[in-house]
């Protein structure tokens, strides 16, 4: 049967002029064409057939519009929608399918082993919640999942992941999955296999799974629509981050920094004026400030009674929050942590808050109050000693997926230096929000404080900080005026103090020679929550900058205090 | 311009296949149905008729003088609304409309209309 236009496009009505500017533009033509006629007001053929007529041209000229805008996504995006059956069938065109989108998430899951090895596991490999809904290894190359013992470096442009320790007996790896779930994926849900692995302790979530495409109405599909319309590629600016959104639906913010950008800092200009094509992409996930803990061997230096030696992270750091001994026996041990940047490609500071930077860290034997070593060494079969550590940090555990992917030989662009980096963050000790309030007024600083954190937690470019934020939740949550915001903070071109600037590193020594103390800057209000550093000088020559397009922020809900100004 | 006819003799306008009005006549026939039309009761032109019929026919006859003062504005309405959709530039200009009105029962009432284009005169008289 043919579309019922009347009933599914006409609007409820016209209006007198829409009918009206119908009929003039009808007696225009009229006149062109039976210039003899009289089609005026009054006259039988203009009463009895061209106003008539205009009216049903006006509702259909209207019905049309109504179709065109159903052609128009920005339109549904909108919620203006007039044939719900015609636009689902229609965004099917874009491989858009409301069936499909439902089900599909995307999350990752550690699996915890009790023997550092090496595994391979099948990429159809199942994991399997709810009885019904199964997860597979998120794999970007071609092959198997394969994990390699800890200490061990992943090939790049490969399914490579390394063991990292939960403690001495415990390794871990977080994989990225993908599936089709029924329900809601929650953090530390716990997985089924549906094969057999040596070793395997468990499977759990990693923070909570994200549908692919969390909303499922028509608007939400088709802004998804034209989001894949818009450009999926790596070939422009936008285009990559519309691919990476598209690919990574708990991504909360992309930047792509490109040649010419103040932020880049690894291209420059040949003799011929010719930038060396290199993008630098800023993501930032949900996850974005999570904390994440694991244990490290660590070299001890009898001679020099430090501790030493390299942190394979399993997440890149981007600030570390706390060193401790496994049995908590000394806790907050002040420690100096190293970088260094062992690809070419990536030299210096560029590599910082990405997968390509390397981290050392050196701290002195922590002493009891009576003077006597707090912490009891252990020996290796070759007579070196070493002790296990704790360290908590923060990252972002979507980060890494999002790496492997990029450099992934399916969609690395071709002869382009990519590299997939965390925003730079402000670390918050203290977040003072100064307002005034009026006399019997109540101010819900819990609402504010939630709404604030949020606020920071997500915020980053293209949507860079705005006070005006931080105003609307003070106003609208009973205070008068937000006077200023004040901060104890800092950024940092890395996470770690010192950049090691030995070629190689064997030893305490080739990390603490020569090593540059790495700058950095106070934060102290709300003007400078946008900074601007830059250094690639004849001077120190650390290569980095820091600016709009790169700086996120990381402060906790507990740090956000409310001081009211009388 | 060329139109078909109405005839306006019996107690309501009808159409007259066989014949067509030109020109002026045509014009006078359009003024005719104008006058006859309600005000207001045109969605496409609201400024379109005259409470002529609404005057005589809901309110009742008032006399002589009230009478013409209501044929006045009739003739007045008709002749601004034509003037605003008139396109027709070959056609000689309306001028003036002359109105004369009487009632013949409370449903009906004859119109008997003088419409003046420069030196032409169209006279014609309706049942309405």
């Amino acid at each position: 049967m043919a579309t019922d236009f009347v009933n599914t496009y006409f609007p409820a009505s016209v209006t007198s002029d829409q009918m009206s500017d119908t009929r003039t533009r009808l007696a225009v033509w009229v006149k062109d064409h039976y210039p003899d006629l009289d089609y005026r007001p009054g006259s039988v053929f203009g009463d009895l057939f061209l106003s008539p007529a205009s009216e049903l041209i006006a509702f259909l000229e209207a019905g049309a519009d109504n179709l065109l805008s159903d052609l128009d996504l920005g339109n549904v995006a909108n919620g203006i929608i007039s044939n719900c059956d015609f636009i689902t069938e229609f965004l099917k065109n874009f491989g858009v399918t409301q069936e499909y989108l439902d089900g599909r998430v995307s999350g990752m899951i550690r699996l915890i082993f009790d023997q550092d090895g090496a595994y391979e596991l099948d990429r159809g490999l199942k994991f399997i919640i709810n009885a019904t809904d199964a997860f597979y290894p998120r794999l970007f190359n071609e092959g198997n999942l394969n994990i390699l013992p800890v200490g061990q470096v992943a090939t790049p442009q490969s399914n490579e992941y390394v063991l990292s320790q939960t403690s001495s007996t415990r390794y871990f790896v977080d994989v990225p999955v993908y599936g089709f779930a029924s329900s809601d994926t929650l953090d530390g849900a716990t997985f089924a296999l549906n094969a057999s692995i040596d070793s395997l302790v468990s499977a759990t979530a990693i923070g909570d799974f994200s549908k692919t495409f969390s909303e499922s109405t028509l608007p939400e599909l088709a802004k998804k629509a034209r989001n894949a319309m818009f450009s999926s590629s790596s070939t422009t600016r936008a285009g990559l981050a519309s691919a990476i959104r598209q690919e990574f639906p708990d991504v909360t913010a992309v930047s792509v920094v490109t040649p010419g950008d103040f932020e880049m800092i690894r291209s420059y200009e040949n003799g011929f004026g010719v930038s060396t094509p290199a993008v630098d992409v800023f993501v930032k996930t949900n996850l974005y400030g999570s904390r994440a803990k694991q244990v490290f061997k660590i070299n001890y230096d009898p001679n020099s009674r430090k501790f030493w030696g390299k942190l394979p992270f399993a997440h890149t750091p981007l600030n570390v929050y706390n060193v401790q001994t496994t049995n908590t026996s000394v806790v907050g041990i002040s420690n100096k942590l190293y970088t260094a940047s062992p690809k070419a490609e990536f030299p210096k500071l560029t590599s910082a808050y990405s997968t390509n930077a390397d981290y050392y860290i050196v701290f002195v034997m922590p002493k009891n109050v009576d003077g006597t070593d707090a912490v009891t060494i252990s020996q290796n079969s070759d007579g070196t000693y070493f002790q296990y550590f704790e360290i908590e940090y923060y990252c972002d555990f979507g980060l890494s997926t999002i790496s492997k992917y990029l450099s992934s030989s399916e969609f690395k662009p071709v002869g382009v230096s990519i590299q997939t980096r965390a925003y730079i963050p402000v670390m918050f000790d203290q977040y003072f929000v100064n307002y005034k309030r009026d006399k019997g007024v109540i101010f819900d600083t819990d609402n504010s404080r939630e709404e604030i954190y949020e606020y920071m937690r997500t915020c980053a470019y293209p949507d860079i900080y705005s006070d005006g934020a931080v105003v609307d939740s003070v106003f609208y949550n009973g205070g008068k005026a937000l006077q200023s915001i004040s901060s104890l903070a800092f950024i940092s071109p890395s996470p770690a103090q010192y950049l090691i600037t030995s070629a190689t590193v064997f030893s305490l020594f080739d990390i603490e020679n020569g090593a540059q103390e790495i700058p950095k800057y106070a934060v102290s209000n709300s003007s400078q929550f946008i900074p601007s550093q830059r250094d690639d000088s004849t001077v120190n020559n650390q290569l980095y900058s820091i600016g709009v397009r790169n700086t996120g922020y990381i402060v906790e809900s507990a740090s956000i205090t409310f001081k009211e100004v009388v | 311009m060329r139109g078909i006819k109405l005839q306006f003799s019996d107690k309501a306008p009808k159409l007259d296949l066989t014949t067509s009005v030109v020109d002026s006549d045509s014009t006078t026939q359009n003024v005719m149905v104008s006058l006859g039309t309600d005000k207001g009761s045109d969605r496409l032109f609201p400024a379109r008729g005259t409470d002529l019929l609404k005057s005589f026919l809901q309110m009742g006859y008032v006399g002589d003088v009230e009478a013409q003062h209501i044929a006045n504005f009739a003739a007045l309405d008709s002749l601004f609304f034509y003037r605003s959709t008139n396109d027709d530039i070959t056609l000689p200009p309306l001028q003036k409309i002359y109105l004369v009105v009487n009632p013949v029962t409370l449903n009906l009432i004859d119109v008997a209309a003088t419409l003046i284009y420069g030196p032409i005169l169209s006279t014609v008289t309706a049942s309405l």
